[in-house]
């Protein structure tokens, strides 16, 4: 009994010890006076500080709280001049030099043209291994040098009615040369291995529980910053989305995040918003990339086979079940990512929809593909099982309306890597089709029409490949479209029509919501569908 | 020994030392087999044969509970999300009316005839079918954990118990690495060799899944090896084998079937788990598990869609205990008249 | 006793060694890679292989990693918290799932001990069905039901605790979650306890103190429950690990940074050293554990002389 007890009261001992160190881990320390303090959920942890490692959303905006581009995005994804004081552009439309203003990194020292030029060296660098070392090529960069301290010059190869607002991705940004490589393989892993020079610093960030901003007085703005927007901003990590909510409604949190089930019950509460995000849901058919000898994806080749799929999935019904903010998918681009040139109407209203549902013409196309291959058209469907219960849910309904149409079709549920694994990574194209997103990298269409040509291996994965496609796509990139933004347009219209109407090559199925409520004591969280959302522009209402 | 043998008593060889006028006659009791004395312990005891009784409805409704209305598993009825339940009869006594937060959710929804006794989930399927044919799946998974339980953990604990020294030190070193990593990271891998379905479930049990027992098993046969009855029978000349199975096994036999009912619910879970991980039952099929960690979603805002497999399992389980308890008394002698 | 204690505690290290080889060799085989984003070329894939040292072979990286993990040098995250040094993420995520899964197992051998020994003392009664019923309901809801139950009344109807782990006040923000990870251990000691106390009671030599005259909590308590100890301490050494190495649901669900969310982020994530790492830690309590528990079988029970196996 007193070993049991001894044993106790070691447990008990291990308890305050340990108690005792998480409590004294990095708090966000006195402040004295309090500050507007700003407290946001964010349901994903920060990746990484190093805006060039990072990859995702919640790095991201990290990344854009503490750390000034040559832009910043306004509410409606208009480019401000942040560090930039303004830019010119040349009569071709090809050379921009853009005038730094007087900023300060937090260490005192000047924010320069060579930063920048520092900064996108080191993204391009294969030795940084970038996710996003494809950014300057996409934005057709094709030289860029810093005339004197406060003159950064770049040139295009080809006019870019998208590359000022790009400006303001995390990518772009600068970076102070003498910090970073003082600091070596140190730098950003703490908020003292990080250099500011935005609105606000990072004051402590403890990963899996919390990271806090808060105002940055050496920022050229601060002025403005002090009077108006929050003070401190602190993001709590919850994943959990029912503990999160009750979190809020015990005031503890100032915007929630809301699952589908959450939604009909707090769809009326002060705050509720529905936001869109820019992740396009779509199936990705197999009909090129047979390399497995896979009875299912041989059928793909069929174009009824496709275009049934195409008629028989009801989009409608599924947004309405998700009731997360998902819509029907219109298309393959998604809603508010480009706007006309000309017109400034959005990509979606111009091209209106291209996909349709149709059960009876559904069953039409399926009697006809069954005719033409002699059997039922068997295959499985490829989802992720941890990405999200939208998914999964959205997976049971694709299933529900194909079979509906006539096919038998097994669902084959992975977790993300190894969906990744089975799709497209060393093409291995081990699948029929799949349930797959892709989210835009900027506002422009050509993020999404790039994935489907013929020549792009890594993300082409059911290996589309058709002459009329890679035409339209040329033309709009390299051609006509080049240097004309509406024949461009009009191409990638086409394009659209073509890969999705004519050939059925992808089922786009649904654009990815999020419905969240902000507390009306706060107000300016800014969503960007086709770019980072925007923290730093919070106001506290009094 | 040749004399000893050949020597024969007779019924005056022996005479009472005193008290002479005291006769004791025995009676003879009809000899009654191992298995009849277990039966008749069993059928005493009224909480288990209430449990054995409700594990037979359940197996009932398990195999007869998805053909019981026109819905399947999967069939989604349009329209028809969340709903909740409503039980013709019930209904007019003021359970299960199809009410929600004060409304009627059949009538809003325009729905006359149709009748989901334990509702809807998100997705509108009908949770009734639905938690049969998960029951089903998960029946099949206790049993085999069960027999996992047994076979492997309980015999692998014995041997290795009992034999002791170098034999013992190197099983319960497999048994250590086996266990000592965890075991999601073992099934996640399974993914690469199983297909997804009931049998990589058991596969999984069968890898990971007995070491509780086993280690159970040798503990008790720890404890019960030197007692003075296992030297009796081993002064006898008893064999391992049967010093194992026939004196230690069944003195340890309570322990080990609650342990084995116990692993039940964690095996029921570890194959919710393997449907996230996509090695479960594929979806849409549904398992207990795989219902209860859908329900929790919606714990706060549908809670039925939780608490009905929650249910479901909560009495299976008891039902398990109660009908393992009668079991556990019937086979232990020393259990009797207490 | 002390040879005996001695080699055990190398072949311990043995072990130790060969799990994490065969942690390396699980990891070789995991389907993807920890640089799975869809945005990344082969090319590039390649470099990052190159950079991180994962393109050399199973061995060699195995016997780096020993030589490393002696100076404490765990490697660092690909996929997580890229470029952390993985000890310094472990270091303060530890302590809290230590003192989160010490407090449940505290709660949970408490009330499972008194559930276990009431049920016995009154067997055949209400009061062990009551108990039953509990120790089965315990076993049946999952710990995340539990979980979202308290979060609900305790903390958000009642406002008598935080709902979420909170830094500035950590002891009290994980009593909730103690109590919903206790719930299990709880079932499973009262289940236990009830049985062997059982046993222990019908055995002749509780009849002896009885009939000596002991007052009935001595009884329990000096005699009675000692012999029942044996088997429940061999439930508590895997249930103690398992609560020690933290619960990935329990952790999402309170908000915690513990080492639960981190090995199953790992895992999902193909995050290596994050994965092998969790493990270890896994691994090694687990076997001091195991150790610990046949070296106290000796101290509890007199009958058993752990010393002679050896």
């Amino acid at each position: 009994m007193k070993k049991l007890l001894s044993l106790l009261m070691i447990l008990l001992l291990l308890v305050g010890c340990s108690g005792g160190n998480g409590g004294g881990g990095e708090s966000g320390g006195n402040e004295g006076a309090a500050l507007r303090t700003v407290t946001v959920q964010a349901p994903t942890p920060i990746i990484s500080m190093d805006h060039h490692i990072a990859t995702d959303g919640t790095s991201f905006i990290a990344a854009t709280m503490c750390i000034s581009g040559l832009m910043e995005l306004d509410e409606n994804g208009n480019p401000l001049p942040d560090m930039a004081e303004s830019y010119d552009l040349s009569d071709d439309g090809l050379t921009y030099t853009f005038h730094l203003r007087d900023a300060q990194w937090s260490n005192g020292d000047p924010v320069t043209a060579h930063d920048f030029v520092y900064g996108w060296n080191r993204l391009v660098d294969p030795d940084t291994a970038s996710d996003y070392s494809w950014m300057l090529e996409t934005a057709s960069v094709e030289s860029y040098e810093a005339v004197d301290d406060k003159t950064f010059v770049v040139k295009l190869a080809t006019p870019s009615g998208f590359f000022v607002a790009l400006t303001a991705f995390p990518s772009f940004f600068p970076m102070n040369q003498k910090f970073v490589e003082e600091k070596g393989d140190q730098y950003s892993l703490t908020v003292n291995d990080l250099l500011y020079n935005g609105p606000y610093t990072m004051t402590s960030w403890t990963s899996g529980y919390s990271f806090e901003f808060e105002l940055n007085p050496t920022y050229w703005n601060a002025e403005k910053y002090k009077n108006e927007y929050a003070e401190k901003v602190v993001f709590r990590e919850i994943t959990d989305t029912q503990t999160a909510l009750m979190e809020y409604e015990s005031g503890n949190l100032d915007n929630v995040t809301l699952s589908g089930e959450q939604v009909d019950a707090n769809k009326d509460v002060e705050g509720f918003v529905n936001r869109l995000a820019g992740y396009m849901y779509y199936l990705s058919i197999n009909m090129g990339n047979n390399v497995h000898n896979r009875t299912g994806a041989a059928d793909m080749a069929n174009a009824n086979v496709r275009q049934a799929m195409l008629y028989a999935i009801d989009r409608e019904d599924i947004a309405r079940v998700l009731n997360d903010g998902s819509v029907a998918a219109g298309g393959i681009i998604p809603i508010g990512l480009a706007s006309n040139p000309s017109t400034g109407k959005d990509y979606r209203e111009d091209a209106g929809q291209v996909v349709a549902y149709d059960p009876d013409l559904a069953k039409e196309f399926y009697k006809k593909a069954v005719d033409e291959l002699g059997h039922e058209v068997t295959f499985e469907l490829l989802y992720g099982t941890d990405e999200g219960d939208s998914i999964i849910k959205a997976a049971e309904r694709v299933q529900f309306y194909l079979e509906q149409a006539g096919f038998k079709v097994n669902l084959n549920g992975k977790p993300k890597k190894e969906r990744l694994d089975l799709a497209g990574n060393a093409n291995n194209h081990d699948y029929d089709v799949m349930l797959t997103r892709w989210g835009p990298d900027y506002g422009d269409p050509q993020t999404y029409m790039d994935l489907f040509v013929s020549t792009n291996t890594s993300n082409n994965d059911g290996g589309y490949n058709s002459g009329e496609y890679d035409g339209l796509v040329g033309d709009a990139e390299k051609g006509a479209g080049a240097t004309d933004a509406d024949v461009r347009w009009k191409d990638f219209l086409d394009a659209e029509i073509q890969l999705v109407k004519t050939d059925a090559a992808v089922v786009p199925v649904f654009q990815a919501g999020g419905a969240m409520i902000i507390s009306p004591s706060i107000s300016g969280i800014e969503f960007h569908s086709a770019a980072v959302d925007s923290y730093r522009h919070i106001v506290v209402n009094k | 020994m040749s004399e000893i043998k050949n020597h024969e008593f007779l019924p005056d060889d022996f005479e009472f030392a005193h008290e002479a006028g005291e006769k004791l006659i025995d009676k003879n009791y009809k000899a009654s087999s191992y298995w009849k004395d277990v039966w008749g312990n069993f059928s005493k005891n009224k909480g288990a044969l209430i449990g054995a009784v409700i594990i037979f409805i359940i197996i009932l409704l398990a195999i007869f509970g998805p053909g019981m209305n026109p819905h399947t598993y999967k069939s989604i009825n349009l329209g028809h999300e969340c709903i909740v339940p409503r039980i013709p009869g019930l209904e007019k006594i003021g359970i299960a009316k199809g009410y929600f937060k004060g409304n009627d959710q059949y009538a809003a929804k325009g729905i006359k005839d149709i009748y989901y006794w334990f509702g809807t989930d998100t997705q509108g399927r009908d949770i009734f079918t639905r938690v049969w044919a998960g029951a089903r799946v998960s029946l099949i998974i206790a049993f085999a954990a069960v027999l996992v339980d047994i076979f492997i953990g309980m015999v692998y604990g014995l041997v290795s118990g009992f034999i002791g020294g170098r034999t013992d030190m190197i099983l319960q070193r497999i048994a250590e690495i086996l266990n000592g990593i965890p075991t999601l990271v073992v099934v996640t891998l399974l993914g690469l060799v199983l297909k997804p379905g009931i049998s990589s479930i058991i596969f999984s049990l069968v890898l990971t899944g007995w070491i509780g027992m086993e280690r159970i098993a040798r503990a008790q046969v720890l404890k019960v090896k030197e007692q003075e009855y296992i030297l009796a029978s081993t002064t006898l000349g008893a064999s391992k084998f049967r010093l194992i199975f026939k004196e230690v096994l069944p003195n340890i036999f309570g322990q080990v079937i609650i342990t084995s009912m116990f692993s039940i619910p964690s095996a029921i879970f570890l194959e919710a788990y393997l449907s996230f991980l996509g090695l479960g039952v594929p979806a849409p099929l549904a398992s207990l598990g795989s219902l209860v960690s859908d329900g929790y979603k919606s714990m706060t805002t549908y809670s039925y869609i939780l608490i009905i497999p929650v249910v479901v399992l909560g009495i299976l389980m008891l039902c398990f205990n109660l009908f393992a308890d009668g079991l556990r008394d019937a086979f232990d002698p020393k259990m009797l008249n207490k | 006793m002390k040879k005996y204690i001695m080699k055990r505690v190398m072949i311990s290290v043995a072990t130790l060694l060969v799990i994490i080889l065969v942690l390396f060799l699980l990891m070789d085989l995991m389907p993807g890679t920890p640089f799975n984003d869809e945005k990344l070329t082969e090319a590039q894939l390649a470099l990052l292989y190159q950079k991180y040292g994962l393109d050399k072979p199973l061995l060699v990286r195995f016997f780096l990693y020993l030589k490393n993990m002696l100076t404490g040098d765990l490697g660092v995250s690909y996929a997580i918290n890229k470029n952390f040094a993985i000890s310094d993420m472990i270091k303060g995520r530890l302590g809290i799932s230590l003192a989160v899964g010490a407090m449940a197992m505290i709660f949970g051998t408490i009330l499972g001990l008194i559930l276990g020994i009431l049920a016995a003392l009154n067997h055949n009664t209400w009061i062990d069905n009551l108990c039953s019923v509990i120790s089965v309901v315990g076993v049946s809801v999952p710990s995340y039901v539990c979980a979202l139950l308290l979060c609900y009344y305790v903390a958000y109807k009642l406002k008598l605790l935080p709902i979420l782990y909170n830094q500035t006040m950590p002891f009290k923000s994980l009593i909730l979650p103690a109590l919903a990870l206790s719930v299990s251990p709880t079932a499973n000691i009262a289940r236990f306890t009830r049985s062997e106390m059982l046993d222990v009671l019908n055995s002749d030599y509780i009849l002896l103190v009885q009939s000596k005259g002991v007052k009935q909590y001595r009884m329990i308590i000096r005699h009675a429950l000692r012999n029942t100890l044996i088997p429940i301490i061999t439930v508590m050494g895997p249930l103690l690990v398992n609560l020690l190495t933290g619960s990935s649901v329990i952790e999402r669900i309170f908000g915690i940074p513990g080492i639960g969310l981190l090995m199953i982020s790992g895992i999902q994530q193909n995050d290596y050293n994050v994965t092998i790492a969790c493990s270890f830690i896994y691994s090694v309590m687990y076997i001091a554990v195991m150790l610990f528990v046949d070296i106290l079988y000796g101290v509890i029970d007199p009958r058993i002389r752990v010393a002679k196996e050896g």
